[in-house]
């Protein structure tokens, strides 16, 4: 491969994909067109490196991509199949950690955890289920926040902060206690200034934030992610609910 | 600070949070960076932060109670919890669990006046049988003191009436190496530091092939050069005194009786750098050492090696938690956030404390500065080898005649520390702690440099009779108690590695389970976001490679499911029975 510097490119899984100064190996192949698999990442807001579905190997060593800098000598491999039995053990972590409860939840078939287990042909659990005790919040008028389907993506925490400008979320506690906290007084989300139209309502990718009258507003079976895979689609919330 | 012993708490009448942290407010404001102190010292006066601080606090930092009260869950010792008068924190790491063995505790458990709870090693492992009481340690347990400890708890005596000698800590060295041999006059090394100029220091600091003493042994002239090179109107010096890994404690010897040669080593680099400002991050677990460290920065003051207008030096006190070690994640925490690692690159030496060009070092690192500046390159490379220069200092502690402080140089055998600290006997040792390596009687000939088996300054010593199932188990918990929770990997993988190697113990792990074992360690191993992760299934690798063959998996007893239905539904069940009774 030439190394052309007006339009630098690099390798993906042997395709070359463009990209530009200081864009993110993630950046640059979702601009392209190529889909890594991700949770935490979202193009608008700042990468976070935490949920670890966009591993990918280059020079002998996994590197998450949304942070990975891309440069004109990466070769990356994302699409191999120990990469992807890593990607599926991911998920059924995040399943055994939380309760999830997706034949009878609101956003089964919107919901991208669930949608990348599809994706990535995860069958069963795996690990061992712990079923967490873990607090719900009913207190605001318009937003349920159901931690029991909370993965830690922060992706709410980032929104508030970076788009809305307003900080009504953090992550609280430290290892698998770690926990998403309505900064507030009383600790409830309805005694922030969360609003229904706020990004931070409206970026969950799985169904812990949940904006109230719009559950079950389309019939199961015409969900997105029943119609289409994760990885044509890309995670992205439905229409009608954003 | 004043490090006055506090009990009972003061439950009934706490004092104001002003007069508590009114050292740290500025105009009736907290700065951000000193939430987590101001947190500290609330916790160590009042044994918890109350909801009446905790409303001061967010009034003070303009911070809402939510956030501040994720901010603690994240810290071991910072409690929302009302205290009871006392508060003992009890060890979990193995050596200490051996040396407590012998000790019946059940009085203090039962006792209405103390909460006996547990944390991983406080740095003690040297002291026989110890525990820290309202954040304080005592060491040297026996039966009786434990009677009489119980006897003034019930009484609520207050700590400052305790004798004073059942809280000394006294350091034992047993091998003195050049550094810990070598005295410096105050100034002096940094003054020959001077006369060689920056970029003739910086020349021996190459030549000398100095690698960072607290674990990753990164080279020390390339993470100053990066940091002299980078851009930035100010920059810092930040000591790494974390010393969190299990069965080390070599950096409280070096904090507690050469304190004085870290702060020429950091004033080195900050004259190197041209940074005005230096921190000591200090583990909670040694806030008794404050006083004692703030008296010598301030004799570093009067003899003129510290001060204002060039470069002086503060402490910031951490509160509990294993992950604040690793750089960026205790930067974080002096920033007073949750101690979660950042995104590397940048790394600190670009992008450090408050986003300011910043090196980090471990304070031996800074106390082996000094050494070179004061002795020399040709005195420094005298010990070691070519990829190992220098001498090492080694916490000994566990199944041997002498546990202590050993300085050896770097590639001296397992075998040759064995025999210093009278532990010939012993079947293995763990070289570097949990996330280092177990060596076994077979491999003690390998040397403990940076190319055989490389150490952080633990050296824990098992012997004979001990089982090292439940060694690698004792680990495997420590790091499912400690993982930050950031990343998938590792929150959710010790977990899970945790809990199936429990089965192990018990003999009932199946074929399956195995394989299961196999992959979240390769995945923690590859995936996770930082070192934590990445060493955290060392102990069940160790174990798994010394110990298992195909035959030894396939004579399993009956299968026993993981699943516990009764368990399982147990809470429903009690929800159901509430129900009743209503
Ligand atoms: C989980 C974890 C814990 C660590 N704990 C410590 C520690 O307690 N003390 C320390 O000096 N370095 C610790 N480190 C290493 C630091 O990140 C860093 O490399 C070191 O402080 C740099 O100083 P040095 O180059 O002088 O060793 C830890 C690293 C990790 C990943
Ligand atoms: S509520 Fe949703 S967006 Fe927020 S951290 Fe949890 S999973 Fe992520
Ligand atoms: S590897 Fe563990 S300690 Fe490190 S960021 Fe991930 S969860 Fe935190």
């Amino acid at each position: 491969m030439t190394i052309d510097i007006k339009n630098p490119s690099f390798l993906l899984d042997g395709e070359e994909v463009p990209f530009t100064e200081g864009q993110t190996v993630m950046e640059a192949a979702l601009t392209a067109g190529s889909y890594i698999p991700h949770l935490c990442f979202h193009p608008e807001l700042q990468a976070h490196g935490s949920c670890r579905l966009c591993i990918v190997e280059s020079d002998n060593r996994l590197h998450a991509s949304c942070t990975l800098q891309a440069n004109s000598r990466l070769k990356v491999s994302s699409q191999t199949q120990a990469i992807n039995k890593m990607r599926k053990h991911i998920v059924q972590m995040l399943f055994v950690e939380g309760n999830h409860i997706c034949p009878s939840c609101e956003f089964s078939g919107n919901c991208q955890l669930q949608a990348m287990a599809y994706e990535l042909d995860m069958e069963e659990g795996h690990f061992h289920f712990r079923y967490p005790k873990r607090e719900q919040d009913a207190s605001h008028n318009d937003i349920f926040l159901d931690r029991d389907r909370c993965i830690n993506c922060e992706l709410c925490v980032r929104a508030s902060r970076e788009n809305d400008a307003k900080n009504v979320f953090s992550l609280g506690g430290r290892g698998t206690e770690t926990h998403l906290c309505a900064n507030s007084a009383s600790g409830k989300l309805g005694d922030t200034s969360l609003d229904v139209s706020d990004k931070a309502a409206n970026i969950c990718p799985v169904g812990a934030l949940l904006i109230n009258d719009q559950s079950y507003v389309t019939p199961k079976e015409d969900r997105v992610y029943y119609q289409t895979s994760i990885s044509l689609r890309g995670n992205r919330r439905p229409k009608e609910i954003e | 600070m004043r490090v006055q012993r506090v009990g009972p708490y003061p439950i009934a009448k706490p004092p104001p949070a002003q007069r508590l942290i009114g050292s740290l407010l500025a105009n009736k404001r907290l700065p951000r960076h000193a939430l987590l102190q101001a947190l500290g010292m609330l916790q160590y006066h009042c044994g918890w932060i109350s909801p009446n601080h905790l409303s001061d606090l967010s009034r003070f930092a303009k911070l809402s109670i939510g956030e501040i009260k994720g901010i603690i869950e994240f810290y071991h010792f910072l409690s929302l919890q009302p205290p009871k008068p006392y508060c003992i924190y009890l060890s979990t790491n193995i050596i200490d669990r051996w040396q407590r063995a012998g000790l019946d505790l059940s009085l203090l458990e039962e006792n209405e006046n103390v909460d006996v709870k547990q944390t991983s090693c406080v740095g003690m492992c040297d002291q026989g049988g110890s525990l820290l009481i309202n954040g304080l340690p005592l060491t040297g347990l026996t039966q009786e003191r434990i009677e009489k400890i119980n006897d003034l708890i019930l009484r609520q005596e207050p700590l400052s009436q305790w004798p004073q000698d059942w809280f000394t800590v006294e350091e034992s060295i047993h091998v003195k190496g050049p550094l810990l041999t070598n005295s410096i006059q105050p100034g002096d090394a940094l003054n020959k530091a001077r006369k060689l100029g920056e970029a003739g220091f910086l020349k021996i600091l190459q030549a000398s092939n100095l690698r960072g003493r607290g674990g990753a042994g990164f080279p020390t002239h390339l993470k100053w050069k990066a940091c002299i090179d980078a851009r930035g109107d100010q920059k810092y010096i930040v000591c790494n005194a974390d010393e969190g890994e299990p069965g080390t404690f070599k950096d409280r010897l070096l904090l507690t009786s050469y304190l004085a040669k870290v702060v020429e080593g950091m004033c080195i680099a900050a004259w190197m750098t041209g940074a005005s400002r230096g921190f000591i991050y200090l583990r909670y677990e040694y806030i008794y050492l404050l006083e004692k460290i703030q008296a010598t920065l301030s004799a570093c003051r009067e003899q003129g090696v510290l001060d204002s207008a060039t470069f002086d030096i503060e402490v910031m006190l951490g509160a509990g938690a294993y992950i604040c070690g690793e750089e960026s994640a205790m930067l974080e925490s002096m920033e007073g956030k949750r101690g979660i690692p950042r995104i590397r690159p940048p790394f600190p030496v670009t992008h450090g404390l408050f986003d300011k060009p910043t090196i980090v070092n471990n304070v031996e690192t800074f106390c082996n500065i000094a050494y070179l500046a004061d002795d020399g390159l040709q005195a420094f490379i005298d010990n070691g080898n070519a990829g190992s220069r220098g001498s090492k200092i080694h916490s000994v502690a566990g199944d041997c005649e002498r546990s202590g402080i050993y300085e050896y140089p770097f590639g001296s055998t397992v075998k040759e520390m064995l025999h210093g600290c009278g532990g010939e006997q012993a079947q293995a040792v763990q070289v570097g702690g949990p996330s280092g390596k177990l060596v076994l009687r077979a491999d003690f000939d390998t040397p403990v440099d940076f190319d055989h088996v490389s150490s952080s300054g633990s050296f824990m010593v098992f012997g004979p009779g001990r089982d090292l199932k439940l060694v690698a188990q004792n680990f495997l918990h420590f790091f499912k108690d400690e993982s930050c929770g950031f990343c998938t990997p590792c929150r959710v993988g010790t977990q899970v590695l945790a809990q199936h190697f429990d089965r192990v113990c018990e003999g009932l792990e199946s074929q399956h389970e195995w394989e299961l074992m196999n992959d979240i360690a390769s995945l923690m191993g590859q995936a996770s976001h930082c070192g934590l992760g990445h060493t955290a299934a060392n102990p069940f690798i160790d174990w798994r490679d010394n110990n298992v063959t195909a035959d030894s998996l396939s004579a399993k007893p009956e299968f026993i499911p993981v699943f516990d239905l009764a368990k399982a539904t147990a809470y429903s069940r009690s929800l159901r029975e509430e129900n009743h009774d209503n």
